[in-house]
């Protein structure tokens, strides 16, 4: 990682050398071919979806064809935006508490390598148990309810968080820990004016992996609390129930988009955070 | 500040062979005093060990008859690093003040002293409220420079502060660092492998030979207080270079 801490030398001549080594990412596709290409990808599936529907004369009940999918979006879109926001509200609910727990965590974690080396397995466990079946149990558990559903999405997204923030408190720039220590920094003021600000680009980038687990979570969790929650999750039980596959795939469209939305929100209020305070990237965080 | 040093002696964790190995040294009071040798001679440890960054694993070091860490509580050690390695997210005015935070050393904070203090490092207002990103190398460094100095330390330690500038900013901030000594008269430590930087910059350099680190060479540095470009092109200038080279070169 660029460690947060760690600024290269820069010379005067630095907005040059910016421009120069300037860097294709995943993160940030700035360059019109970074658009274009994968909108042109987008539209060249679209379009082979649509004709292989045409040309075949496939049944809706099998492979709605993307017309009618966009007609589902419109005659539905009140239902779709209202179960959104749903999905939405209990995502973020998740991942607020998922923000905070892997945060504490994470404190723990740092402070000791014996409660790091005991409870870390169990940390790992959140990862590999599949969520689909730790949501019923949850759902059973804790009722049919909104909470419920928070409650899958805190656990399928508390990982990423709880890893990346540990990695950040304990990766201080050896030269900053000697810095602190040559002016005696007590215990209290390593943590609050180094350890904490440092690990801030890794929280950032752990919770942007767990923003779109959280929608997934929300969504796994509506599935099984069913009607009694009207999220995406159960409207995609519904629509699959009714064999409504326009509507179906308008329902998973939405889902695909609310993930995208939420990934590129905290994409761009976390990039903006980094360059201020930190002048970088998030590419440059791993 | 005057540095005494008694059989010392530093190992490794894990290795059996000591790192460095000084009978007896002592710096004087206001002495500017570089240390060369070869990269991994075990200078920086040596700079650490003055710093109480380090324990050695024998011997004794002094202070003005206290302890480094003593001293670095009182705020009397000022450490300028190879890289600024200032903390991104703070302005550089919030960078230079952090050793008064950390010691509670409010009154360093008065803004006639923060004042005196830009203007001895070459630093304007405007240059304090930006980030380290948003500032050149060599003001980075300055910043560092700045950080070191605004406790009113009464000894300075480098550690290759230098090494990772282009040539015309190292020149230019060797000078910067000579005139604050000057003014000063901070008792300066400077740890290098650039054997010109040396011998413009102190009144003493010591050669540090390798396996185990110790003092192979003392040479005393008789140039004009002010060393301009002048001194610097001069034939004293030059011979003691190469006195220092020579003695660089039978170590190695």
């Amino acid at each position: 990682m660029i460690s947060p801490g760690s600024q290269h030398i820069q010379t005067d001549s630095m907005q040059e050398d910016d421009a120069l080594n300037v860097k294709p990412t995943l993160n940030t596709p700035h360059t019109a071919v970074g658009i274009i290409a994968p909108v042109a990808v987008a539209v060249a599936v679209v379009a082979v979806w649509q004709t292989f529907v045409w040309v075949n004369d496939v049944s809706p009940l099998v492979l709605p064809s993307p017309l009618q999918v966009c007609f589902a979006l419109i005659n539905e879109r009140a239902d779709l935006v209202e179960a959104a926001w749903c999905t939405t509200c209990a995502a973020l609910t998740g991942l607020t508490a998922s923000t905070l727990i892997g945060v504490l965590t994470a404190f723990a974690f740092s402070q000791s390598r014996t409660v790091r080396r005991t409870f870390y397995p169990y940390a790992i466990l959140l990862q590999t148990v599949p969520i689909i079946a730790v949501a019923p149990i949850i759902v059973i558990s804790f009722g049919r309810g909104f909470y419920s559903v928070a409650l899958v999405s805190l656990v399928i997204s508390l990982f990423p968080i709880i890893t990346n923030t540990t990695t950040g408190l304990l990766q201080i720039d050896a030269r900053h820990r000697e810095l602190f220590e040559l002016h005696s920094a007590t215990w209290w003021q390593t943590l609050w004016k180094l350890r904490l600000p440092s690990s801030l680009p890794y929280l950032i980038s752990g919770v942007r992996i767990a923003g779109g687990a959280a929608i997934v979570g929300a969504i796994v969790g509506e599935f099984f609390v069913g009607s009694s929650q009207p999220g995406l999750g159960a409207m995609i039980q519904k629509k699959a129930a009714g064999i409504a596959m326009d509507e179906l795939f308008a329902t998973v469209f939405v889902s695909t988009i609310l993930g995208v939305t939420i990934f590129g929100i905290i994409t761009v209020i976390g990039e903006r955070i980094l360059k201020r305070f930190f002048g970088m990237s998030l590419s440059g965080v791993r | 500040m005057v540095i005494e040093i008694d059989s010392l002696s530093h190992m490794f964790s894990g290795s059996t062979e000591p790192v460095l190995q000084i009978n007896r040294l002592t710096l004087g009071d206001e002495c500017f005093v570089s240390i060369v040798g070869s990269s991994g001679s075990g200078k920086s440890t040596l700079l650490r060990i003055i710093a109480g960054l380090i324990d050695p694993t024998m011997g004794h070091i002094s202070l003005d008859g206290n302890s480094p860490h003593r001293k670095r509580d009182i705020g009397e050690l000022g450490f300028i690093f190879q890289s600024p390695t200032l903390l991104p997210w703070r302005t550089a005015m919030q960078n230079i003040l952090l050793p008064c935070e950390l010691q509670g050393d409010r009154s360093s904070n008065r803004q006639e002293d923060v004042n005196a203090l830009l203007s001895l490092v070459g630093l304007s207002a405007a240059d304090t409220r930006k980030r380290p990103s948003q500032l050149s190398g060599g003001m980075q460094m300055r910043v560092s420079l700045a950080r070191a100095l605004v406790t009113r330390p009464e000894l300075l330690l480098m550690d290759e502060p230098f090494a990772a500038l282009d040539d015309i900013l190292r020149i230019q901030l060797q000078e910067e660092v000579r005139r604050i000594y000057c003014e000063q008269k901070i008792t300066s430590v400077l740890v290098t492998h650039n054997i010109r930087e040396a011998v413009a910059m102190s009144d003493r350099v010591l050669v540090l030979g390798d396996k185990p680190a110790q003092i192979t060479a003392d040479v005393a540095v008789n140039l004009p207080v002010v060393r301009n470009n002048d001194v610097r092109r001069s034939p004293e200038f030059q011979e003691l270079v190469n006195e220092v080279t020579d003695a660089l070169h039978q170590v190695v």
